[in-house]
């Protein structure tokens, strides 16, 4: 059987389904870009890419960690909640460390952080036991985490936002060399690791064939749900660094905000290619995703779209992306 | 089986009586022609073979008939009227069922739930259903049947054997003219497989076609009244079984003569290596010990569920067992996970090569090199060209047929499917191999080629166990032959003395005399 001869030898007809999964993401990024520079004129400006860096910089970080988990075929509806509360805590932190131990900025800053990693480490380890212990479905369980976590954002604030939070503002408005974000920085050093991660380390091998089968990665030594632990692990150190992020960039600890950050994340791993069945996905991918989920919103503001459209267009956005994984993908529903 | 031949097949229609006529049949897939100008016909009341190797386009042409796939080009003649089917529904409307390879059964629905699905009686109360007089007609047509369920029971508690079973039978209630059946033995016993043969030979005496596909000969062989033989897509012949051979046939579908089907072994047998002592596990398999010589193959042979597998999968510490030891070289091992076994050298072909041995949405090179990274390279990181030359090595030394490395495992051939986890287990060099079911499902030159990389093995001084159902595979390829029967020993034959009574007779539970 000369398979060979034959998969070269037939003509290729058009389709939709192979010419997305080959170079779709990028194309769709730069028709956009091209589009986005056409209806608004400050769109390629320094000063608005830099903004629409900074912007989707919490998102991607979170999407980082997401996409390793979707590619084990789990996810984390609880990022959003997770921000909010790591975030007051290392706001807090910050706060009572420099005040009341007049510690200098940095040392507090890197324990406050410090801190919320570990919190965030330490709520993700309970989650994560719980999913591959009892195997019980990842949505639930971080979903019922999510309603806890913001319960304890709210309790740990008094339900009252953060104010006069100090030097900490740096974090998240600062610029290295007066140029770049630092939220920019952290996203591109994140997402390098997750790159090197991913493609160059045993476990991203692994991470890989969990999701394609877990039953095969099983027989093939693979401890599986040690493996998938370590995932959240990595997960709860990116949104933890996304909670300290937001809160500095927002100049105090807000417990009600950062709201559906996970969704975006997750849309933005689903765009860039992976598959919500689990096995498939890329960070360059969900970088791109990212951009793409970040840009729309930054031309609707640009050109004065309302709120509320925003919202909506966004619900379309995540729909189509959906409807796309299961398309090119065959992804199961697994919401 | 003998009984049979007895029951003559229904005289052959003339030609223009077919009750299905394929004319000028092709569909091509991006990048294959699954069929290609396929011309023969189908005569009513007989059982009809489509014989061929996997990827030949038997299934395909099966889901032509069934509506699944519409052709690319040509017109299928259904009693002289061209047919148009818009779906399986559609088809069994038309009088055409088909049972499937894979059972399409609801696991948490109850059996009458399941028998009745899609055509429920409705109560006199239109929008409820009437579950007396469908559990009254139910059970009394089973009985007709000679079949005995609780049709209270969920589906997912019937063995995969009981719900074949119902599945045939629920192809019968349809009132069916044409029955498709793709490979309905793969996982029966014998007794069923008898039974089934019953059924198929009833259905032929009230004049109901039969389609049937088969990898096994001997079944072929036993049930075909015709046998049209694929290859590649092409239709190669369609004849009276009583005109051939399994040779011809065997010789038709791989295009070339089998002059033997299991290349002779030359490697001799060393002294004892592996040893499994006092192996046991509650309800499933109780004091199993046996050992192992360099260079041999030892068969093991049992009916399905006689605990097999669970033995193979304990030895690799994937399964539980309740005590039991295992030596490699007089010394006891103590493999407590799948690694330890890894790294003591023992590798474990599954049985089934799509949900235990393959990632099928990853790549032939991601699949080959899953153990390497941990195994063979014992690094953290992965080294991309070690990796590239390992998976380089093995395609080549297995011929893996794939367009590359990168492709996606699930767009192989059954054969080259199962090379690829040949693949993955042989890069790490086992000194044992445990073999569950290696040929299942492949066609006849993929098997000639495992037969051979077997002997092979033996000849490096590999010690292999060889689980395999079909005897004549199993008599033809062990030095010895180990029969398990409800869990236990029940006999290890030496050569000589390996014959297919000899070990039926062991498997059902006989005497060793």
């Amino acid at each position: 059987m000369n398979t060979q001869g034959l998969a070269q030898g037939n003509r290729e007809r058009f389709s939709f389904v192979k010419f997305y999964n080959k170079v779709g993401i990028f194309f769709i990024l730069i028709i956009l870009v091209v589009i986005c520079s056409m209806l608004s004129p400050v769109f390629l400006s320094k000063a608005n890419l830099m903004n629409l860096l900074t912007q989707t910089a919490v998102v991607s970080i979170i999407a980082c960690g997401i996409t390793l988990l979707v590619i084990t075929g789990n996810t984390d509806l609880s990022a959003g909640s997770m921000v909010a509360f790591v975030g007051c805590v290392v706001l807090g932190t910050y706060k009572s460390l420099s005040e009341s131990t007049g510690l200098a900025s940095l040392p507090a800053g890197l324990l406050a952080v410090g801190a919320g990693i570990l919190l965030s480490i330490a709520l993700y380890s309970v989650a994560s036991f719980i999913i591959t212990r009892y195997r019980a479905p990842a949505f639930i369980v971080t979903l019922a985490i999510s309603t806890s976590a913001r319960g304890l954002a709210l309790m740990y604030t008094n339900a009252k936002v953060i104010k006069s939070v100090g030097k900490i503002v740096n974090l998240g408005q600062g610029k290295l060399f007066g140029e770049i974000p630092f939220p920019v920085v952290f996203m591109v050093l994140i997402a390098v690791v997750t790159w090197v991660l991913l493609t160059q380390t045993r476990m991203g091998r692994y991470l890989y064939a969990i999701g394609g089968n877990p039953e095969s990665a099983k027989a093939a030594g693979i401890n599986t749900n040690r493996t998938i632990v370590l995932a959240y692990l990595f997960h709860a150190v990116c949104v933890a660094i996304a909670g300290a992020l937001f809160m500095s960039r927002l100049n105090s600890g807000q417990p009600a905000e950062a709201v559906g950050l996970e969704f975006d994340a997750i849309t933005a791993a689903i765009i860039g290619g992976a598959s919500l069945a689990g096995g498939i996905g890329t960070i360059t991918g969900t970088i791109v995703g990212s951009l793409i989920i970040g840009m729309i919103s930054n031309i609707l503001t640009l050109t004065h779209v309302q709120s509320y459209y925003q919202q909506i267009i966004t619900g379309l956005v995540i729909v189509f992306a959906v409807v796309v994984d299961i398309k090119t993908k065959g992804g199961s529903k697994r919401f | 089986m003998e009984a049979y031949n007895g029951q003559a097949a229904p005289p052959y229609a003339p030609a223009s009586d077919y009750i299905l006529a394929f004319q000028h049949i092709s569909k091509d897939f991006p990048g294959v022609h699954a069929l290609s100008d396929v011309n023969f016909g189908i005569r009513p009341g007989c059982v009809h073979v489509l014989a061929g190797e996997n990827g030949a386009g038997k299934s395909t042409l099966l889901k032509v008939i069934n509506g699944l796939y519409k052709p690319t080009e040509g017109q299928v003649l259904y009693a002289g009227q061209p047919l148009h089917l818009s779906g399986t529904a559609d088809a069994l409307r038309h009088g055409i069922s088909m049972i499937y390879q894979e059972l399409n059964i609801i696991p948490e629905m109850t059996v009458l739930e399941n028998l009745y699905l899609g055509h429920e009686t409705p109560s006199k109360v239109p929008p409820f259903l009437s579950r007396k007089s469908m559990a009254r007609t139910a059970r009394a047509f089973l009985a007709q049947q000679g079949l005995d369920f609780d049709l209270n029971r969920k589906m997912k508690d019937l063995s995969i054997a009981q719900a074949q079973m119902l599945e045939i039978v629920k192809a019968i209630t349809v009132n069916a003219r044409i029955i498709l059946m793709d490979e309905p033995t793969s996982s029966l016993t014998e007794a069923e497989v008898d039974f089934l043969f019953k059924k198929i030979f009833e259905l032929r005496a009230s004049g109901i076609t039969v389609i049937y596909i088969s990898h096994k000969m001997d079944e072929i062989f036993t049930v075909a009244d015709y046998i049209t033989v694929l290859r590649d897509g092409q239709h190669i012949n369609t004849l009276p079984a009583k005109d051939t051979s399994i040779p011809h046939v065997i010789e038709m579908m791989v295009g070339r003569k089998m002059t033997e089907v299991y290349p002779p072994k030359q490697c001799e047998v060393g002294d004892v290596v592996f040893k499994v002592d006092n192996f046991s596990r509650r309800g499933v398999f109780h004091d199993i010990s046996f050992e192992l010589h360099k260079g041999e193959v030892l068969g093991v042979s049992g009916l399905i569920g006689a605990g097999r597998s669970e033995i193979a999968r304990a030895i690799m510490a994937m399964d539980p067992k309740d005590c039991g030891d295992v030596y490699l070289d007089g010394k006891k091992l103590r493999i407590r996970d799948v690694n330890d076994a890894i790294s003591q050298g023992i590798a474990l072909i599954p049985e089934d090569r799509r949900r235990q041995g393959l990632t099928l949405i990853l790549s032939v090179s991601q699949n080959i090199g899953l153990v390497s990274y941990k195994h063979i390279f014992h690094s953290k990181w992965i080294k991309h060209k070690e990796v590239k030359r390992l998976v380089e090595r093995m395609c080549r030394s297995l011929s893996i047929k794939a367009p590359s490395a990168d492709t996606r495992v699930e767009k192989l051939s059954g054969g080259n499917q199962q090379k690829t986890v040949l693949g993955k287990w042989l890069s790490i060099q086992p000194r044992i191999l445990i073999l569950d079911e290696p040929t299942r499902g492949i066609d006849v030159g993929t098997k000639y080629e495992i037969y051979k990389l077997i002997h092979e093995m033996c000849n490096k001084g590999v010690s292999i166990l060889l689980i395999d159902s079909d005897l004549e595979e199993l008599m033809g390829m062990s030095d010895r032959v180990l029969v398990i029967s409800r869990g236990t020993v029940a006999g290890v034959l030496a050569k000589p003395e390996i014959n297919a009574t000899r070990i039926m007779h062991l498997a059902v539970g006989g005497t060793g005399a």
